[in-house]
């Protein structure tokens, strides 16, 4: 079975390279896009298994975007943080906001599908 | 506040109770003058009564002394008739004499009273009939005829007549007695009337000394309740001032300290005393000359942010320790003319924090660049191939690597940039640039970067060279961001257009680019750090955030200003503001560019022309602001004023002119005007030479080329670094007339010397309390190339290669004052300097 995952981030550099990085796990499909805006057509017509977003984005940043998809698509959707500003109280506070985890920035490219999938099991 | 309030209301209240005071004190005068009068006018009643009453009793005694008289006549005449004594005929004949005295007396002291006149008549009839019948009975019994004297006297003819005459009299009495009685009734009432008005008056004046006196307390209490109030309010003041942690200074116009507040002794370790009147120049490291500091005030003054400018100086302890100081001056008017406030702060903590702050910045930034340089110099091996051929993917991956690491490595080293010239540390190598060769340069250099992004980059800059003063390296950073800036946010096929445009104050360029604009809510910070419209557009950009910032703070430390405008989807322009400077590098040599500034109205065109025909550079300002404006912005080698241009204006113009710190010592003519007059008592010293109206061109192009020569010819200024003082002493003395010498006495002087001043030549002195003379060679220098001739004049031989490296070495001692002097006058001469400069 395949984990389909939207991936959200600004910075288009590191949307490719995440993407490569999750998709040495060849049970992982990565879409991604680069705004809240984005992903919240994408979701339109498109429900992944989770959504991994980054947290600092212009326009509409992590947590707004984060409360739209819950507004829109419910909560059955496991959004998971990316983000650098991973110390334990933001931690704390996103999980707080209906996060299934965090992930620090910079990622470990090598174990970053291991860590996606220890998340994804936990649902 | 409430203070002054209530002060203000007991002024009103003090108004009030003084026109009260006026009022009264008009008054009381009035009065006192009208009981004056008023009493004298008793007094003259009182003197006529009197004078009433002396009448009357001298109209009585007539009266009285006319009837004894007819007593006298009467007893005389029976008297005789009786005895036949002759004895009795003498009061008889005194009678008749008395009577014919009194009768006139009688008849002036009755004049004007007919009724009286009457009654005096009668009686003079009365009187006559009864001199005449006495005569009758004398003659009667003088003829021996008694009998028919004593029958006559039995007749009672002498009788009646004598009681007509009584009767007469009494009337006449008892008329005098009752006007004398009238006289001094109306007497009477007159001075009872005067009397009451008297007191009346008197009671008013009492009154009215009551008020006053009133009037006169109050206000001395509400004065004395005012005056604690102030003291109460003085009282806070004096406990804020001196619990401050702030040096509080109230200083007089011409620099000398006036009062100070507890931190200010604290921090400078000077007792209060030490500091009265003395110029408050003592408190700074860098000390200038008495009075120097009061001309910054002046300007300070002048400049119309004046109110609390603060800046950071070093200050100087009573022991002579030197610590980092802000000083905030604001001016103030008092009734005794104006003040300055200097706040003055320590702020060694504040620097050592900055400092600490700015070397972790440094020291971290400098820690990741190493690593940095390892993983940017790995990635650009394996891209160029150096590990074999890549896949696609790989090659991919490193790509993107690499050009992060490469964007690590610009926003490390614009952090280091900016924390450089925050902390002051980046050094401004400042030398006259001409913009457009500057700009031409830049160009060249973001040619390949503007390629890259299909963007065109035109400059239109004028023909003659705009010269401004910047170091070349940190414009040509200002240019590189603004220019890349535009480059980036152009459209493909776009053109970036940089202009030129000379100004008489700033020269301007600007960097236009084709662009979307700037969003509106991103305007007021885009100077920012780490400042972004849109964070993923500035990534996708490959900018830092940086760039702005840098660009702010070399504009800024050049004098300059950056500005922008933008319109959205039409483009924007950067605007880059630097002082112009006119006179390019180098003074411009009389007879062909010597910059003057004639300051005149249309007459003055006429000469200016002449001026401008024989060869000087003129600008012509027609008023005092112009003047000052003038001033402030360029560095003119001779100013020329018409002392007709308008009342004052031309004195006004010259004493600003010798207050202008960089024309103290341009020459100036002054032209027409009252030569001579009193008003330039004092000031003519300032002129260099006063040309009569009407002016001739030919003596006044005469009169511009000497002070030209006077201006070249000036006195060099020499540096001497020596430490012992009678040496020092010496030297300047031996060229005095000759040269102006600053003597200093140690290396850290020198220093500051260098820094602030400009010299012609320095002599050294090489062995030095705080080190070798030589070591301030590299300050002597730039690039290499010396700055100014020096000469090293010590006990001690110089080493080879410090003496190859001067243009003279003396030994003390062995090389007499005299020879000192000659090399001195020709390293410093005139057609030396021009040499050095070609």
């Amino acid at each position: 079975m395949t984990i389909e995952i939207l991936y959200v981030d600004d910075e288009p550099d590191l949307r490719e390279v995440a993407t490569i990085a999750l998709e040495i796990d060849p049970g992982i499909h990565v879409r991604s896009c680069g705004s809240g805006a984005e992903a919240l057509t994408i979701l339109e017509s498109w429900t992944p298994d989770l959504v991994l977003l980054d947290m600092m984005m212009p326009d509409m940043d992590g947590p707004t975007t984060h409360a739209q998809i819950r507004r829109r698509f419910g909560s059955r959707l496991p959004i998971v943080y990316i983000t650098a500003r991973a110390q334990e109280h933001e931690r704390q506070r996103l999980i707080s906001l209906g996060a299934l985890g965090v992930i620090a920035k910079p990622f470990d490219a090598m174990t970053l599908a291991k860590q996606v999938h220890e998340l994804v099991d936990r649902v | 506040m409430k203070a002054s309030l209530s002060a203000s209301v007991a002024a009103r209240r003090e108004s009030w109770r003084q026109r009260i005071a006026k009022i009264i004190a008009l008054i009381v005068p009035l009065l006192i003058g009208g009981v004056a009068l008023l009493l004298q006018e008793q007094v003259q009643t009182t003197d006529r009564l009197a004078a009433a009453e002396a009448e009357t009793q001298e109209k009585r005694n007539l009266i009285l002394s006319v009837f004894s008289a007819h007593q006298d006549i009467e007893t005389g005449g029976r008297g005789y008739v009786l005895t036949g004594d002759p004895e009795f005929l003498q009061p008889f004949d005194k009678g008749t004499r008395e009577l014919g005295r009194i009768e006139p007396a009688l008849r002036r002291a009755f004049a004007g009273q007919p009724e009286d006149l009457t009654e005096l008549a009668a009686i003079s009839e009365l009187s006559h009939d009864k001199r005449e019948f006495t005569d009758r009975i004398i003659s009667l019994q003088q003829a021996g005829d008694n009998a028919g004297a004593v029958a006559l006297i039995r007749n009672k003819g002498g009788k009646r007549l004598m009681d007509g005459i009584r009767s007469h009299i009494t009337s006449l009495l008892k008329r005098e007695n009752d006007r004398l009685t009238e006289v001094s009734a109306r007497s009477q009432q007159a001075i009872s009337a005067l009397r009451q008005v008297t007191f009346s008056l008197l009671f008013l004046l009492l009154a009215l000394l009551i008020i006053a006196g009133i009037a006169i307390l109050r206000t001395l209490r509400a004065r004395e309740q005012a005056l604690i109030q102030l003291e109460d309010v003085s009282l806070r003041r004096q406990a804020v001032l001196e619990n401050a942690m702030d040096g509080i200074l109230t200083l007089n116009p011409s620099g000398s300290i006036e009062t100070t507040n507890a931190a200010t002794t604290r921090l400078f370790g000077y007792r209060e005393v030490e500091l009265d009147r003395r110029d408050v120049g003592m408190l700074f490291a860098s000390q200038p000359a008495i009075g120097e500091f009061a001309r910054e005030l002046r300007e300070m003054h002048l400049s119309s942010d004046g109110a609390g400018t603060a800046r950071e100086i070093v200050g100087r302890r009573k022991d002579g320790t030197e610590f980092p100081i802000e000083i905030a001056l604001s001016a103030m008017v008092l009734n005794e003319g104006l003040r300055y406030v200097a706040v003055i702060r320590d702020i060694t903590e504040r620097k050592r924090v900055e400092q600490l702050k700015s070397e972790f910045v440094s020291t971290v930034s400098h820690e990741l660049r190493t690593p940095l340089t390892s993983i940017a110099g790995s990635l650009g091996l394996l891209s160029g191939g150096a590990a074999g051929e890549l896949g696609e993917r790989a090659g991919r991956l490193i790509s993107i690597a690499q050009s992060n690491a490469n964007r690590l490595v610009r926003l490390i080293n614009d952090i280091l940039d900016i924390e450089k010239m925050e902390s002051g540390r980046m050094p401004f190598h400042n030398s006259e640039l001409d913009l457009s060769a500057a700009l031409a340069t830049s160009i060249e250099e973001n040619r390949s970067f503007s390629d890259g992004y299909g963007v065109k980059l035109a400059l239109q800059a004028p023909q003659v060279p705009v010269w401004v003063r910047a170091d070349a390296d940190r414009l040509a950073q200002v240019f590189a961001n603004l220019m890349s800036n535009a480059i980036k946010f152009s459209p493909n096929g776009g053109t970036v257009s940089v202009t030129v445009s000379p100004g008489a104050r700033y020269h301007r360029v600007s960097f236009t680019d084709e662009g979307h604009g700037i969003p509106e809510e991103f305007r007021s910070r885009i100077f920012g750090k780490f400042a972004q419209a849109d964070s993923s557009d500035t990534r996708q950009k490959g900018g830092t955030g940086l760039g702005l910032s840098i660009v702010r703070e070399i504009v800024q430390r050049l004098g300059g200003k950056v500005s922008f405008d933008s319109q959205l989807n039409k483009g924007t322009s950067f605007h880059v503001d630097l002082p112009a400077l006119h006179d390019g590098p180098g003074r411009g040599t009389p007879g062909q560019e010597a910059g003057l500034l004639v300051c005149g109205n249309g007459a003055a065109s006429a000469f200016t022309e002449a001026l401008r025909r024989a060869g000087y550079t003129v600008s012509l300002v027609g008023n005092v602001q112009a003047v000052r404006a003038a001033l402030a912005s360029s560095n003119y080698d001779g100013i020329v004023v018409d002392m007709g241009l308008s009342v004052g204006a031309g004195i006004e113009i010259i004493r600003m002119v010798r207050e202008t710190a960089r024309h103290s010592g341009t020459p100036i003519l002054a032209l027409g005007g009252k030569t001579g007059s009193r008003e330039l008592e004092g000031d003519a010293a300032l002129v260099l030479d006063w040309l009569r109206k009407p002016i001739e061109v030919g003596r006044l192009i005469d009169s511009v080329d000497a002070a030209s020569r006077v201006l070249d010819g000036a006195r060099p200024r020499i540096l001497h670094l020596e430490d012992d003082p009678d040496i020092a002493r010496i030297v300047t003395e031996a060229l005095d007339g000759r040269a102006n010498v600053v003597a200093v006495d140690s290396l850290a002087a020198a220093r500051r010397e260098l820094a602030s001043n400009r010299f012609d030549l320095a002599i050294l002195d090489l062995t030095l309390t705080d080190g070798d003379g030589s070591a301030l060679l590299p300050d002597l220098r730039r690039d290499g190339e010396p700055l100014l001739p020096v000469v090293i004049f010590s006990a001690q031989d110089a080493d080879p290669e410090t003496a190859g490296s001067v243009d003279a070495c003396l030994t003390k001692a062995r090389t007499p004052i005299g020879a000192l002097v000659a090399i001195v006058e020709s390293l410093t001469s005139p057609t030396r300097t021009q040499e050095t400069v070609a």
